[in-house]
């Protein structure tokens, strides 16, 4: 379902996550719900990793997968990825609230929306970086844990640290377009 | 400039002993924010004549006999000064819905009421920082240079601004001329002094108080808004494994708190985040659930802030396990 490229989507621009840097402050959550595309709902989540022993956050943004299980799944066609290679949230007007998406998704990111009957994801800001912004949770992270920028900025920035985005899952492999930084010499992220 | 009034508590102290008898408050929730609240009650019930102005009715505006309709920050203009002592200015974007007014036009109208009108002749929010320029110069944190006209024309300037053609003081101390005796910085060390109310074999464990990242002081504003009661919808007891076993206590089982001044009950989270011999309770709520019930009110003898930070209690397992924290009600609702 690719559709043309929006031209101002910058490509240079990309997305990274530094989960280690998350202080759970929620700032991404209050301005992605600011959003009225959303129906005022966040799309991001900031989590405690396990709160029983450690006060560490994490946070959670659509990782846009190459080959999206959240769109594979879809009975009705309403997730799309388009040529810029963003994972749009379902279209209201085909989804069924199935929530097949949301079971699929290995990153745990689609919810559904009970009140709505729909499920709602990040689509990446698309009315902002299709018009060369950056998505909102990035404008107001204070810790530098979602960067969105160009590549050499970043490994400037963070000599200690190389961005990944092959995801191993089991015996599955997960190739995204948003990033996460690791230590220098990872090149997966291996969940088992 | 006037002279040294009573710090909060010291107020409310005042009224308790009968020497305060009338109140006129700003945005002020001491049946939350301030420690000991079972006093705190009962001074408020001593006042009286109370009048309460807030933005939103809180939960001390229950014991004021008028309350008054107030503004928020968005909806005044004036300035504020940031924790790096920068003067900005604050413009309203919005007006007071209904017949809420700015803070200084209830106070002004009501100086007028009471035939002191001439003592606040102040036609514009510049009047009042114009005072404040006045009043503040030659002091520490010198305003008298700063101006609104300045303030605007360099997106904030940094006090102490003596004179109206200095340009503020950005970093403190560059000239290295401090104001002790011989000009030089010193080292403060502060002297240990034990807190008031030592743990004892009545009361053995020690309590300390604070926030939550979600929630805002005493919870006049935050409370009211649904995402922001989500993440942390109620008061809980942090608890470290080792003291929780001791006591037989589970991961949100409700436990009874009880000090020399109240007794509440919190559900338990058992984390090892905490030392073993304290436990942590959030107090930006009210009522039952407000952890300032338990408190102590010993000031310190300098700064006046309240030992929130350490009393000593005693932890009454329940047995009973706390329902579910229901993160999804506050969507329902909206």
């Amino acid at each position: 379902m690719a559709s043309e490229p929006v031209k101002n989507f910058n490509q240079e621009m990309e997305f990274f996550v530094d989960m280690q840097r998350c202080i759970g402050c929620r700032a991404c959550e209050a301005a992605c719900a600011e959003c009225e595309t959303n129906g005022e709902e966040p799309m991001i989540h900031v989590n405690y990793v396990d709160r029983a022993h450690s006060v560490q956050t994490t946070v959670q943004v659509c990782m846009h997968c190459e080959d999206p299980a959240c769109a594979n799944v879809c009975p009705a066609d309403a997730i799309a990825k388009d040529s810029n290679g963003v994972v749009h949230s379902a279209n209201t007007s085909l989804c069924i609230g199935c929530s097949n998406c949301v079971m699929a998704c290995p990153f745990g990111v689609p919810k559904k929306m009970e009140a709505a009957e729909l499920m709602m994801k990040c689509n990446l800001c698309y009315d902002r970086t299709s018009i060369g912004k950056k998505p909102m949770c990035a404008t107001v992270c204070p810790s530098g844990a979602l960067y969105f920028g160009p590549r050499e900025e970043i490994q400037k920035k963070r000599p200690h640290s190389t961005p990944v985005n092959t995801f191993k899952f089991g015996n599955q492999t997960v190739n995204t377009k948003v990033y996460v930084m690791m230590p220098n010499g990872s090149t997966e992220l291996r969940v088992h | 400039m006037p002279g040294k009034g009573l710090s909060a508590y010291e107020l409310v102290e005042a009224i308790h002993r009968g020497e305060i008898k009338g109140l006129l408050s700003i945005c002020f929730n001491p049946i939350v924010s301030l420690p000991n609240n079972n006093m705190v009650r009962e001074a408020l019930e001593k006042l009286e004549y109370y009048v309460a102005i807030d933005f939103f009715l809180n939960d001390t505006a229950r014991h004021a006999d008028v309350v008054l309709a107030g503004a928020l920050h968005e909806e005044e203009e004036g300035t504020g000064t940031t924790a790096e002592g920068r003067v900005v200015k604050i413009n309203p974007v919005v007006t007071p819905p209904g017949d809420a007014r700015t803070d200084a036009s209830i106070i002004i109208e009501l100086a007028h009421r009471l035939g002191a009108g001439d003592k606040f002749p102040y036609k514009k929010s510049e009047d009042i920082f114009n005072e404040l320029r006045v009043a503040s110069k030659g002091g520490t944190a010198d305003y008298f240079g700063i101006t609104y006209e300045k303030i605007v024309k360099n997106y904030g300037v940094f006090w102490p601004c003596p004179s109206l053609d200095h340009p503020g003081t950005p970093r403190l101390w560059e000239d290295r001329k401090f104001a002790t005796a011989d000009g030089k910085a010193h080292f403060n060390p502060a002297p240990y002094r034990p807190p008031s109310e030592p743990t004892d074999k009545d009361y053995p464990v020690v309590l300390t108080t604070g926030r939550v990242v979600s929630q805002y002081l005493s919870g006049t504003q935050t409370r009211r808004i649904g995402r922001l009661v989500d993440p942390y919808p109620e008061p809980l007891l942090e608890i470290h494994p080792s003291l929780a076993q001791q006591y037989g206590i589970k991961d949100r089982e409700i436990v009874k708190v009880k000090t020399r001044r109240g007794e509440a009950e919190f559900p338990a989270q058992v984390v090892t985040t905490i030392r073993k011999d304290t436990v942590f309770i959030p107090y930006h709520w009210a009522g039952p659930k407000s952890a300032n019930q338990l408190t102590i009110g010993t000031l310190d003898p300098i700064s006046k802030m309240p030992e929130f930070k350490v009393c000593a209690c005693q932890l009454i397992p329940t047995g009973v396990q706390a329902p579910p924290s229901s993160e999804s009600k506050a969507y329902q609702s909206a």
